[in-house]
């Protein structure tokens, strides 16, 4: 297994833990299994006052929901929306309900059959896999042709979540500009999420064990560092071709969230950039 | 004994809690209203029952999974055969793994009519129940799951009859899915139940202990599996006596394969008659730089199919190229090229490329950083591809990329059937580049150069089919890792009688600069393959026992069999030894020089071209 799949495989139950409608269409004994074992590993090896992963991610999967529905509103209910690296994530499958949402997932070819088939499972699955607004495209997001899969004419939601910590600055830089040339039309945005790595606390023994294991089953890949700051992040953003960036820390700003698991610490950073000569993004 | 008791039982128990989530992920099929899809056509043998409604759960289900095969398990298939289908195959990764040969329950077979068209013959026999040789059908799943390699799946039908498979055909299957290793495999399975029985008799408590672990495997794989609970009960109480009949009872009543080999069996007499000159004359000088001074390498017999010869290896003290002296003429090559990548010996190919997949798509990464990193290569031509094992694994990470495969055999039309490229060429690389107008963005010669009688020919007609920028990548085996003198006749790369030149790559590579090509890299390390330690064994294990029945020797019978499952069974711990050597230790040595097995070259056409 020389692909990051085993991430997808740890936040397919994330989201059953957070009790995310729809996740339990891609929820697996083997997910469960890769979750408490993971777990269990990291609440060993870290102290009680650093941040949680699940928890993390929980916060940082509802606040991209959000943000989702907010533009959906915003465009009168419906729209194009493309999310990239979408793993084995349920969201195009709750966003479809509504026949006037058109969801492209984009990933490796093992992860979306995989997917294809977890979703086969179950009449409701079946259901949504095939529904005509749902749509899944497999291959190398490096070398995708990512035009082909947005209509020019309407403005697009980019969604790319757990995708920016495993590239480097460079291949970063290099996705943000073509994520912004598809964002021509005004109300358009790309969401996603990234910690800069300054502000994550400094590498502790459960950091170690993640990025070990994760080095393990990805053949040597893991997450991607650099000195940039948020603020670094969100002016290469702007040079990419972005209009104006916002970022949403859901430490700093609980209320408006509502997020659960408010007690636990958690550390996460989405990023909000806007595109077609928006201005900023109202949400 | 107590140690080994012991580490049977934590055998049994590890590979109980391996099964359980294997059992866990095969999916069951749900019920459906809707029709069955127009493009779906249902595969069973003779005495299978499938009902409307299974095949409307089916065709939902593959679906809703876009699946193009679907091998459909039975819920009431036996559980000592559940058991083996589950150790063969994991239904978490079975799709992503387009490489693995089929794995069928042989009970049913949903498939599009595409892919039935695609995989012709001995498959379309079983539509709508109309065939019966259950051998016949796991054949016609293997082929199908070739030509659907990433949309191929396996679920648990409810619905479905069973008809359970007759035990003079299961060593017939078993060599179907099992290749050479399935003689090996009963052995195995022989031996572990003698074990077990001898400890019985000799350390009751330990003997119990084992028959409690095995017994206990079922209730680890399928406890909390509803549709499962009564074979799990049965295999609690009864697993032994059930897997020791079913042993016994496939041996003594399978049919020996008399595999109609007589039309191949007539080939090689007739060759051998005709007294035909299989080598070119001896050679005083070097082919390459036509230097003298040359010095013996090794003298070896054929290693793997054990076609009658003997042959030998000079090298040369002035370029470096071992290359073999005399060396096989058109007509040797034929001969022993016959039966090794296709024929007879098709099936085995296609089992051993299949351990391996991620080397195709390393192959395919090497070349990557020298690649325009925002557009794919438009037409890429593996030359010497076979069957388009790596076309079909560059694919994954070139899906925009026309892959078309070359190669002198049936193979290329193959792969163009099945789907693993989009177009196969029957040619040599030099007769394809005067006929073809064509021009490539890139070319891999992968673990071919050392195999055809001029590779300068070769490497000028990558050249004149590149366009100007275009990319060209080799790789080929060492003649300087210090492990092939160690090894000697032993060492895989020899590969005689097939690899005719070995170059050195600073030979190499001043031949391709020759040729108009500039080489960006020259790697040893990431390309060493960690297999010589290991592959000696095989190698030291197939010459002392050749496998049974080959059409260029004569008959051999059950004894010759019972021998070579020994000699493998004897053989199997120094493998597992040599082969964790050779990952865990040999492998961390590939970047020193003179300890890499292989190199890759990446070179580029020059614009100016």
């Amino acid at each position: 297994m020389k692909d990051l799949s085993v991430t997808a495989k740890y936040t397919a139950h994330c989201w059953k833990f957070g009790k995310f409608e729809c996740a339990e269409l891609l929820d697996t004994d083997e997910a469960k299994f890769l979750f408490d074992v993971t777990n269990a590993i990291l609440d060993l090896t870290s102290g009680k006052a650093a941040p949680s992963l699940p928890h993390s991610l929980v916060q940082r999967h509802t606040i991209i929901d959000r943000l989702l529905s907010d533009w959906l509103l915003q465009e009168g209910g419906g729209g194009q929306v493309l999310e990239l690296a979408a793993g084995l994530s349920a969201r195009g499958v709750r966003f479809t309900s509504n026949p006037d949402v058109s969801y492209t997932e984009v990933d490796l070819p093992s992860v979306l059959g995989r997917k294809r088939e977890l979703l086969a499972r179950t009449p409701a699955g079946q259901d949504a896999a095939l529904r005509p607004n749902l749509r899944f495209v497999s291959g190398d997001l490096t070398r995708l042709d990512l035009e082909s899969l947005v209509d020019p004419a309407r403005p697009v939601f980019l969604i790319a979540e757990g995708l920016f910590m495993y590239l480097q600055a460079d291949a970063q830089r290099v996705l943000w500009r073509r994520l912004a040339s598809l964002c021509a039309q005004p109300g358009s945005a790309h969401v996603f999420d990234l910690v800069p790595s300054c502000e994550e606390a400094q590498a502790n023994r459960a950091g170690r064990v993640l990025d070990l294991g994760l080095r393990l089953v990805t053949g040597g890949r893991t997450f991607a560092k650099d000195e940039r700051t948020r603020g670094d992040l969100s002016n290469d953003l702007v040079d990419a071709g972005f209009d104006s960036v916002t970022t949403h820390d859901p430490s700093g700003d609980l209320d408006r969230w509502n997020l659960p698991h408010t007690r636990v610490p958690t550390k996460q950073l989405v990023f909000h950039a806007s595109g077609g000569g928006a201005g900023a993004p109202t949400s | 004994m107590t140690f080994l008791a012991g580490c049977l039982c934590a055998l049994f128990l590890l590979g109980g809690l391996r099964l359980r989530g294997r059992a866990r992920a095969l999916a069951l099929l749900p019920d459906s209203d809707e029709p069955v899809h127009p493009d779906h056509r249902f595969l069973y043998p003779d005495g299978v029952e499938l009902d409307d409604a299974t095949k409307r759960a089916a065709s939902r289900y593959a679906m809703a999974a876009d699946l193009e095969v679907l091998d459909l398990v039975p819920a009431d298939y036996p559980g000592t055969d559940l058991l083996g289908l589950l150790e063969l195959v994991d239904p978490n990764s079975y799709r992503g793994q387009f490489f693995t040969p089929a794995r069928t329950a042989g009970a049913a077979i949903l498939t599009t009519e595409d892919c039935l068209r695609r995989a012709g013959g001995v498959a379309k026999d079983f539509l709508g129940g109309k065939a019966h040789d259950r051998v016949d059908f796991v054949r016609a799943a293997a082929e199908l799951k070739r030509c659907a390699p990433r949309d191929t799946s396996l679920a648990l039908a409810p619905g479905l009859g069973h008809d359970p498979l007759p035990l003079s055909e299961r060593l017939g299957v078993l060599r179907i899915l099992l290749g050479d290793f399935a003689g090996f495999a009963l052995l195995l399975q022989g031996f572990i139940f003698l074990f077990m029985g001898f400890l019985l008799w000799r350390a009751p408590l330990w003997g119990a202990a084992t028959v409690v672990c095995f017994h206990g495997q079922a209730l680890l794989a399928f406890s909390g599996l509803p549709w499962a609970r009564k074979e799990m009960i049965k295999l609690a109480l009864f697993r032994s006596f059930l897997e020791v009949y079913t042993l016994v009872g496939a041996i003594a009543r399978s049919r020996r394969e008399a595999e109609d080999d007589s039309e191949a069996r007539a080939w090689y007499e007739d060759f051998r008659a005709s007294d035909q000159e299989l080598f070119e004359p001896v050679r005083a000088a070097c082919p390459h730089c036509e230097g003298e001074a040359l010095a013996s390498v090794i003298t070896t017999g054929d290693a793997f199919q054990h076609k009658p010869g003997e042959f030998h290896l000079d090298r040369c003290s002035g370029c470096g190229l071992v290359f073999q002296n005399p060396r096989l003429s058109l007509v040797g090559l034929e001969f022993h090229y016959r039966d090794f990548y296709d024929g007879a010996g098709a099936e085995k190919l296609d089992f051993i490329f299949s351990i391996n997949p991620d080397c195709y798509a390393d192959r395919a990464r090497a070349l990557e950083p020298h690649l325009d990193p925002q557009s794919a290569p438009e037409s890429w031509l593996d030359s010497g591809g076979g069957h388009g094992h790596f076309c079909l694994a560059a694919s994954e990470l070139f899906p925009s990329t026309r892959f078309e495969v070359l190669d002198l055999s049936e193979a290329p039309a193959d792969a163009e059937r099945r789907g693993w490229a989009s177009e196969g060429h029957c040619a040599t690389l030099p007769d394809f580049s005067r006929e073809t107008p064509k021009r490539y963005d890139v070319i891999s010669l992968s673990h071919c150069l050392e195999h055809v009688p001029d590779p300068v020919e070769e490497i000028e007609a990558a050249a004149r089919l590149l366009h100007p920028g275009g990319h060209l990548f080799i790789e080929v085996p060492d003649p300087t890792c210090k492990l092939g003198r160690w090894l000697g006749r032993l060492w895989l790369p020899w590969f005689q009688p097939q690899h005719l030149n070995l170059y050195p790559a600073d030979t190499l590579a001043e031949l391709c600069g020759r040729h108009g090509l500039e080489v960006l890299e020259v790697d040893h390390s990431d390309a060493h393959q960690p297999t010589d330690l290991h592959y000696a064994v095989l190698v030291g294990l197939s010459r002392l026992s050749p496998p049974p029945n080959a059409p260029w020797r004569a008959p051999t019978d059950w004894s010759h069999d019972f021998v070579h499952a020994i000699a493998w069974l004897v053989g199997l711990p120094f493998l597992a030894v040599s082969f964790l050597f050779d990952k865990l230790i040999l492998s961390r040595f590939a970047g020193r020089p003179g300890w890499s097995n292989t190199y890759r070259i990446v070179a580029r056409k020059e614009a100016s071209s």
